[in-house]
């Protein structure tokens, strides 16, 4: 081949072509040279190369070519790492692009000696095919996965990372470029342990934007890449998923205490029954000494009768007696009961109920529950507050409400979590039962509402029972229900509930002589101190003018509804179709025949629930003696006038105190 | 021994001013300060460099190598693990780019960066010697550390292999990687003899210990 013949084919070559001689001269620039530098032949061949370009002085080329004279070295040089190599244009009439070029700068020899052969490869078009690829692929990529609500992160398999999606951005209140080549435990700490990336899923608790933690599952995906193996994190947030199993878990759990607990207070109670009568049988017969110990037996199997009502509560096993209840009547008779036992320190008020609000419940029970629910409240002010009780129809058709509200000490989430568990309390032994609010809880329910109970450490509590409203053909209580005349105080040895004045018990425990309750009749509603509780706040007051208990309402503002909704609704039910009593029995309705033989004891306005579940109690054992002894038992709410003070004094708060 | 502890000196010494220049010429393409060092020279056996350059973990490497001849010949392997690598070419083309047009690059910038790091280790060596050396286009290769190794530098090669580990920083991200020279005998002892006479001219220069007082 000819010295002519390889200059003509240097110059149809479609790439640029130059060759430069020891002193850097220029030797050879090819037509294609020419035609994208605008500079002629003539004008580059015997110059310096790096005197003719001397924006290129001291890059990358020139180091190359020194390399390449002196040392005999070859190079690569490209677009991608570097940005001003030759200074070419595209030149094809359309665009005046640069042209975007690899460069391969090797050794060479001239007729003169050492030179330096530089090829110049136009990469123009490949670089644009490569960035359409890469905006299409992209394009796919970023459909998915910035649409997506899930966090996607990116890492190597040293855990830096590499990318993330704008909802990771967003979780974790940062952006991707500031993030970007950061270790992946700057987001995710727990995963220090790098062994973990590649485990195909995680559960870790995360700390998002703001502090936020969320329970994050982390589905890992892992991918090579030139041999470098990626992964790819899903980060999900599960902590609403886990909190409804954890309500699953615990809904079960509490379906199967009451299970339990029902079977056996039903079983229990039928037992203390026949002890409790047979007492009462012997304390008609003997004297002295020894009526004083079948007393004691009487009594103790009253308060263990309480218990086990409070326990049938919790089970929804207790027979109800739905009537219609009006609320603003059964809330004046709450207060009024409830006020001595509240003590001095506390206020009560009640926001003005409207008219016509009427609950359709067991009425009897729908005071023990709100009673419970008084004395939780002043047991939540040591030092004294305020206590609101609110009542109305709900926004929901058919509903209606009864909250109440103290300025206690409110609970953490964890006992909020756990108080209507039964036999769960926070109190002292001695002071609390913790069946109060799984009894109220379950009362609720089995009455066809539910119970919320809303709190905040320091911020106080809301209690609501919400009810079914009455239709207006229901039934009323009994005729007597609202004129019932108003039930008897317990005596203030009943605040002693509160376990603050262990001596002063009542003496009808272990100290002093006994008699048995029925024969005495000292009521004690006039007694010193304990006439009415003090400070009842005209209604409308500031401090309820805004109910707490409405859902969403800024007082409820962290607040957990623990209602476990629905919980073992089926147990009772299914409980009530095996029972032997009959108490699901279709017309059966012993109680009403009961009932004149109770007003024969004297105690002619005891509400037919209470008749309904002594009798109850009598059909079981079928024995006459038995259904007198039971129907002496009185309860609070519905205690006549004159009834034993120590009764009264356990029965006002369905809570079991060890004697 | 190969070296002695002055000699040793020497060739790291040497090396350190060949990337401390390959240094400069990646801080102009990158445009930001590049910083790079070779803390010491070892003489090693080809399974101890396999050793050091795997950490013994089975990871993928990536590596670019040259081969030269002359009045020596050999290889010249620039050796990275390839996730490192993936931030050394990070952090040369922009943090704009994201991993995949990263990984797209990144044999290309690799050839590149390991061109200009080669290079500069064999000019200074070249230049020790006082000789040219014809290296041939750098070659890129991936895979294990023994699959590389097959393709570079074969069980049955005689010569020597120097090993050095080299430390890069690069907008504030450190990389660190190895440099493997696998030399003829002859290029071996003519870089022996090149050093004796540079460390002959420093040893003129100190106090003969055995002069010692
Ligand atoms: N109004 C309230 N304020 C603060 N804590 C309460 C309130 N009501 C209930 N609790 C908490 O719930 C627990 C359970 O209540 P409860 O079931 O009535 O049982 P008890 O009153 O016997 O402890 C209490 O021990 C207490 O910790
Ligand atoms: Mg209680």
């Amino acid at each position: 081949m000819t010295d002519t013949t390889a200059r003509t084919v240097m110059d149809e070559l479609d790439m640029g072509v130059v060759i430069v001689d020891d002193g850097r001269r220029i030797a050879l620039w090819n037509t294609w040279m020419v035609r994208h530098s605008g500079i002629s032949r003539r004008t580059a061949v015997g110059v310096d190369l790096f005197a003719l370009l001397p924006a290129m002085a001291g890059g990358r080329v020139e180091l190359a070519v020194r390399d390449a004279l002196d040392t005999g070295l070859s190079a690569v040089i490209s677009h991608h790492v570097n940005h001003d190599l030759f200074p070419l244009l595209r030149g094809d009439g359309m665009t005046d692009e640069r042209v975007a070029q690899s460069i391969v700068v090797r050794p060479t020899r001239t007729r003169r000696g050492v030179g330096c052969l530089i090829q110049i490869y136009d990469q123009t078009a490949a670089v644009e095919r490569e960035r359409k690829l890469r905006a299409q692929r992209s394009a796919r990529y970023h459909a998915v996965v910035d649409a997506a609500r899930d966090c996607f992160i990116t890492v190597d398999e040293d855990g830096a990372i590499w990318g993330m999606n704008p909802a990771t951005e967003e979780r974790f209140g940062c952006t991707a470029a500031a993030m970007q080549g950061q270790p992946i435990t700057r987001l995710l700490p727990q995963l220090r342990d790098l062994p973990l990336l590649g485990d195909p899923l995680v559960a870790i608790r995360a700390i998002g934007a703001g502090g936020k933690e969320f329970d994050a599952e982390i589905s890992m995906g892992s991918w090579l890449n030139n041999g470098v193996r990626h992964f790819t994190l899903f980060i999900r947030d599960v902590t609403e998923r886990n909190m409804a199993a954890e309500n699953l878990r615990r809904t079960e759990r509490i379906q199967a205490l009451g299970a339990l607990t029902g079977g056996v207070a039903h079983e229990f109670n039928n037992l203390l029954m026949v002890i409790r009568a047979n007492a009462e049988l012997v304390l008609g017969t003997v004297e002295g000494e020894a009526a004083a110990r079948a007393a004691e037996i009487v009594q103790a199997a009253d308060r263990g009768r309480i218990l086990t009502d409070g326990l049938l509560s919790f089970a929804r096993r207790q027979p109800l007696n739905p009537v219609r209840v009006p609320l603003d009547t059964a809330v004046e008779d709450i207060q009024r009961l409830a006020a001595p036992l509240l003590g001095v320190a506390v206020d009560i008020a009640v926001a003005p109920i409207p008219a016509g609000t009427v609950a359709m419940a067991d009425r009897t029970q729908l005071q023990n529950a709100l009673l419970n629910l008084l004395i939780n409240a002043r047991d939540a002010m040591p030092d004294g507050g305020r206590i609101t009780i609110t009542a109305g129809p709900e926004p929901e058709p058919e509903q209606c409400h009864i909250a109440v509200t103290d300025t206690g000490t409110g609970m953490t989430p964890e006992v909020l979590e756990k108080a209507c568990e039964p036999f769960f309390t926070t109190k002292d032994q001695g002071r609390g039962t913790g069946l109060g609010l799984s009894m109220v809880a379950g009362f609720a329910r089995q009455s066809g509402g539910d119970f919320l109970l809303s709190s905040r450490p320091g911020a106080g509590t809301t209690a609501t029972i919400r009810l079914r409203s009455a239709t207006a053909d229901a039934p009323t209580d009994d005729g007597n229900g609202d004129d019932t005349p108003a039930p008897t105080l317990p005596p203030p040895a009943a605040s002693g509930d509160r376990g603050r004045r262990p001596g002063a018990r009542r003496g009808t425990g272990h100290a002093g002589p006994w008699r048995p309750p029925r024969r005495r009749r000292r009521p004690w509603a006039g007694r010193p101190g304990i006439s009415g509780g003090r400070g009842f706040r005209p209604a409308g007051d500031r401090h309820h003018a805004a109910p707490r208990h409405e859902r969403g309402g800024p007082g409820v503002r962290g607040a957990t509804d623990v209602s476990p909704a629905g919980s073992g609704a089926d147990v009772g039910l299914s409980r009530v179709r095996h029972d032997p009593a009959g108490r699901g029995a279709p017309g059966g309705h012993p109680a009403q025949a009961l009932h004149p033989r109770r007003s024969g004891t004297g105690h002619g306005h005891r509400p037919a629930a209470t008749a309904r579940r002594r009798g109850r109690i009598v059909m079981v054992h079928g024995s006459e003696a038995v259904s007198r002894s039971v129907l002496g038992l009185t309860l609070i709410g519905r205690a006549p006038i004159g009834s034993p003070p120590s009764a009264s004094a356990t029965g006002s708060v369905p809570q079991f105190r060890a004697p | 021994m190969l070296f002695d502890e002055l000699e040793r000196d020497a060739v790291t010494e040497m090396l350190n001013v060949a990337v401390s220049r390959s240094a400069a010429a990646l801080s102009r393409m990158v445009g930001k300060p590049v910083a790079m060092s070779v803390p010491d020279v070892r003489a090693v056996s080809r399974a101890e460099a396999l050793g050091t350059i795997t950490g013994n973990r089975n990871t993928s490497l990536i590596a670019v190598g040259e081969q030269f001849s002359g009045p020596f010949s050999g290889r010249a392997l620039l050796v990275f693990p390839e996730a490192r690598s993936l931030h050394l070419v990070q952090a040369i083309v922009g943090e704009h780019l994201s991993l995949e047009e990263i990984a797209d690059l990144e044999e290309d910038a690799m050839i590149e960066v390991g061109n200009v790091i080669l290079n500069n280790c064999l000019s200074g060596i070249a230049n020790m010697l006082g000789c040219r050396i014809e290296a041939t286009l750098p070659h890129c290769f991936q895979g294990g550390g023994e699959q590389i190794f097959k393709r570079t530098i074969r069980d049955g090669d005689s010569g020597v292999i120097l090993c050095t580990s080299i430390a890069f920083s690069i907008r504030d991200r450190d990389i660190g990687g190895f440099i493997i020279l696998l030399m003829d005998l002859n290029a071996i002892s003519n870089l022996r003899s090149a050093v004796a006479r540079s460390v002959d001219g420093v040893r003129r220069g100190l106090p003969d210990p055995r002069n010692a007082p």
